[in-house]
């Protein structure tokens, strides 16, 4: 058949391109190699997932390295309230005091994450991590919305999640495999205007984030959660804490995957000195906490509240949100202790799961 | 029960509406050009152009199908006019002049008459008259004037064959930003059998990685990382200076890349685009810098602006120091240039620096002897530092409001307008080595290099563009929107 065209081509353009191909090959085990080496790992800081979320990358960092050294007795899932407030060295001691048993515990606490998103993140996480109990950490406070969509867009975005999820592309494929390609996720918005400023929080995030998860305050003043709320003696003022009306919404996969594993709810307390400038929203509050008991009920999953008068109505808190060193050390040997009182003696989902992971342990 | 539980539950969140518009350094590209060419070279003889055709006619259609349909209607009208505009004196004068007026009215209607006429603008962004904005307009129109310019003057015959015409209108890979190709080298590739050997696959290659490094690795990049405040609240930014260079260099960089991709594509098919950009940066002269800068365009301005007026102005009076022949031609070409680039006030200051700058220049040459022995290095060298801060300076114009433009000046004067640069416009340095390379020995240079060197280029071009384009969406190209 007469052509329009005619083809005079040999292989000899093909290798060169064959040739790039290798030397591509070759320069990415190279990169693969060094992505894992502790010194490159220091110097570039925590891998990313795409996410354009720091405290993202950071939290799953620390429980990927947890995961690797071992298994894990409980994952503790939720906001920056998580972050600051469930220290798990403090949860450890109160249990071994307890117990005579080790516990090893992971905090996941990423910034501005709503329940609904971290409880879709669950069973992305109890997958990748496995461990014996989650406890998922909410609070009767809604997160700001415009600070909750962006968290969520943030995750949204990551292929490493959505790979994670089940959808395929390049990027997840690679980002779920490949040291190298985790390591530039963290690096790849190098192009853009804030890419300074982003590198610097991430950075303050590595320091601060100890590595079993934990915020710890490392005295930088950018690395606190908010403190001049609460010197603020009037309500009006002093009231950041809207109360997130339906606290069940979005928490469907948390039931799934308390059908599969144990799970159990920690309602964080609600800073006392919040309440006593603004009595009446105490309703409000008891509102949220029932609705959301009702819903755990029905999910058949435990709910752990504390109201304790041990923690200090303001001493205790960053703000009206978060707890401060101090109060983190209590709540998390509160939790500790649960833990271990319920390890010892109690039949109930979450307990019982405990209760082997404590005998395995010992054992250890 | 049942209807009022439904109605209760939120509706899912909509996912945003696919883009459907192909950019031309995106993988629906690369396959895109890969599938017409197969196809291409499968095809009977007969059934090649009109192949081609319909592929550029689908690859308009993702952009709107309207935007086709003018194109199509602009092309049967040009392509009617042209037997008359060489038909006799009586035909002849008013054909042109309908058919040149013609395609002006496309371009004034939609990249100048909403700008004049404020009034215009809300009727120009309603959701119907998106449907109606011609994709590359701005390029095709001037090559149906210069065809029938051509024609008029008797340099070339009217192409009797109405689908190697519109194909030359409207050849896909040159649609949305040029090169402004001209007939009678288009046509005549057409006409004869494309041969696509070892060399023309080495070269498309090598013109598609230098493209997509150019865009993705150095323009994007460059164009992101410039804070938003240096060009719309220079006195709340810092180090001007450098961001101003990182704008020019990306300019360049973006569309000298878009030429370099689409030239290599074309070689797929056989054809031969022409060059549009060589290494603008290192000219020596105003009148170099517009022999290396969008060159197919200043082709276009000197041959269907400037040399007629001059011819026109000579034809009066034939001294050396003419002076409305010193003064108007360059002027008004630069005018015209500042005009096609865009609407407003902005782009013919624009222009008309560019303007004065010709002029200067030959006034300084008018000062010398008439045939000056040759330039010592140096002074070449410092030449052409003047033009290159020149033409960066004359860009002020060219990205900002006239106000924004006249208080990013004021900074230029300020020590916070020249404080240490981002590490990151070491982006800069590479665009300058690349050009330099290609002004040194060539713009296919590393085709002559040993297979190792040009093997680990390739690697390294295809891991870097790769890389670039993981993160956010890069902008699409700047000249797209001329």
């Amino acid at each position: 058949m007469d052509t329009p065209s005619t083809i005079r081509v040999t292989a000899r353009p093909l290798r060169t391109a064959g040739l790039a191909a290798v030397l591509l090959a070759a320069f990415a085990g190279a990169a693969e190699w060094a992505a894992r080496t502790e010194a490159v790992r220091r110097r570039l800081g925590a891998p990313g997932t795409g996410s354009a979320n720091a405290s993202f990358d950071v939290a799953l960092d620390r429980l990927e390295a947890a995961a690797r050294r071992g298994p894990l007795d409980c994952l503790v899932l939720g906001s920056s309230v998580a972050y600051w407030g469930v220290d798990p060295r403090r949860m450890a001691d109160a249990y071994r005091a307890r117990t005579g048993a080790g516990l090893r515990c992971v905090t996941f606490g990423v910034n501005g994450l709503t329940a609904a998103t971290a409880a879709s993140l669950a069973p992305v996480l109890a997958r990748r991590c496995r461990p014996r109990l989650l406890l998922f950490v909410t609070t009767p406070r809604l997160v700001p919305l415009a600070m909750g969509r962006d968290a969520t867009r943030a995750l949204e975005a990551s292929p490493w999640l959505a790979s994670q999820r089940g959808e395929f592309t390049l990027a997840g494929w690679l980002a779920n495999r490949s040291a190298a390609y985790r390591l530039y996720l963290a690096h790849q918005g190098w192009m853009r205007e804030s890419y300074w400023k982003e590198r610097t929080a991430a950075h303050l995030f590595d320091t601060m984030t100890a590595p079993d998860g934990h915020g710890r305050d490392i005295g930088h003043p950018a690395g606190r959660p908010p403190v001049g709320v609460r010197r603020s003696r009037t309500c009006p003022d002093a009231w950041d804490y809207p109360v997130n009306p339906a606290p069940a919404r979005g928490l469907e996969p948390l039931a799934a995957l308390a059908a599969a594993m144990p799970v159990a709810i920690v309602r964080m307390p609600v800073p006392l000195g919040a309440l006593r400038r603004c009595p009446a929203r105490k309703a409000e509050v008891r509102r949220a906490a029932h609705a959301l008991a009702r819903w755990a009920r029905g999910a058949g999953i435990p709910v752990w509240a504390p109201d304790p008068p041990w923690l200090g109505p303001d001493a205790d808190y960053y703000d009206f949100v978060h707890l401060n060193a101090a109060g983190a050390a209590r709540l998390s040997a509160w939790l500790g202790e649960r833990l271990a009182a319920r390890a010892l003696g109690s039949n109930a989902p979450g307990e019982a799961a405990l209760a082997a992971g404590a005998a395995a342990s010992a054992a250890r | 029960m049942r209807r009022a539980r439904r109605r209760s539950r939120p509706a899912p969140p909509r996912a945003p509406p696919a883009d459907p518009t192909v950019q031309v350094d995106s993988l629906a590209f690369a396959g895109f050009v890969l599938a017409v060419a197969a196809g291409y070279h499968l095809a009977p003889a007969r059934l090649g152009p009109a192949w081609l055709l319909a592929a550029s006619y689908a690859f308009c259609a993702t952009w709107s199908w309207t935007a086709a349909a003018t194109l199509g209607l602009s092309t049967l009208a040009t392509w009617a006019i042209a037997p008359r505009v060489r038909a006799g004196e009586g035909v002849r004068r008013p054909a042109l002049a309908a058919g040149v007026a013609a395609n002006l009215a496309g371009l004034a209607l939609w990249k100048w008459a909403r700008a004049w006429d404020p009034a215009l603008e809300p009727l120009a962004a309603s959701p119907a008259a998106a449907l109606f904005v011609p994709v590359g307009i701005s390029f095709y129109a001037l090559q149906a004037i210069a065809y029938l310019l051509d024609v008029a003057r008797g340099q070339l015959p009217p192409e009797r064959d109405l689908v190697r015409f519109a194909l030359y209108l409207a050849w896909f890979p040159k649609l949305l930003a040029g090169p402004i190709e001209r007939a009678r080298p288009f046509l005549a590739q057409l006409a004869r059998p494309a041969v696509v050997d070892d060399e023309a696959l080495a070269r498309s290659a090598a013109l598609v990685a230098v493209g997509a490094v150019r865009k993705t690795v150095l323009a994007d990049p460059l164009l992101r990382m410039i804070p938003a405040a240096v060009f719309t609240r220079p006195a709340a930014a810092a180090g001007h200076a450098a961001w101003l260079l990182a704008y020019a260099v990306a300019l360049y960089d973006d569309v000298a890349g878009y030429t370099s991709i689409v030239r290599g594509a074309s070689l797929l098919f056989g054809l031969e685009l022409s060059p549009n950009f060589a290494c603008p940066f290192f000219a020596r002269s105003f009148t170099e810098f517009w022999n290396r800068w969008h060159i197919t365009l200043s082709t276009w301005l000197r041959d269907y602006v400037y040399l007629p007026l001059s011819r026109a102005l000579l034809r009066r009076n034939l001294r050396r120091r003419n002076v409305p022949n010193l003064l108007l031609p360059p002027m008004a070409a630069m005018l015209a240039s500042g005009l096609w680039h865009g609407p407003g006030p902005r782009m013919l200051v624009w222009g008309a620096l560019h303007g004065v700058f010709l002029i200067a220049e030959r006034l300084v040459l008018l000062a010398r002897p008439r045939r000056p022995a040759p330039r010592p290095a140096r002074e070449g060298a410092l030449a052409g530092a003047v033009v290159f801060v020149a033409a960066v300076l004359a860009l002020i114009p060219f990205r900002m409001e006239l106000p924004v433009a006249a208080a990013f000046t004021r900074c230029l004067a300020t020590a916070a307008a020249w404080t240490a640069p981002d590490p990151r416009l070491g982006l800069v340095v590479v665009s300058f080595w690349l050009d330099w390379v290609q002004w040194r020995r060539g713009e296919l240079v590393f085709l002559r290099w040993p297979r190792l060197v040009r093997a680990g280029l390739l690697a390294a071009a295809a891991l870097a563009t790769f890389l670039a384009t993981r993160g956010d969406a890069g902008p699409p190209f700047i000249y797209q929107r001329f």
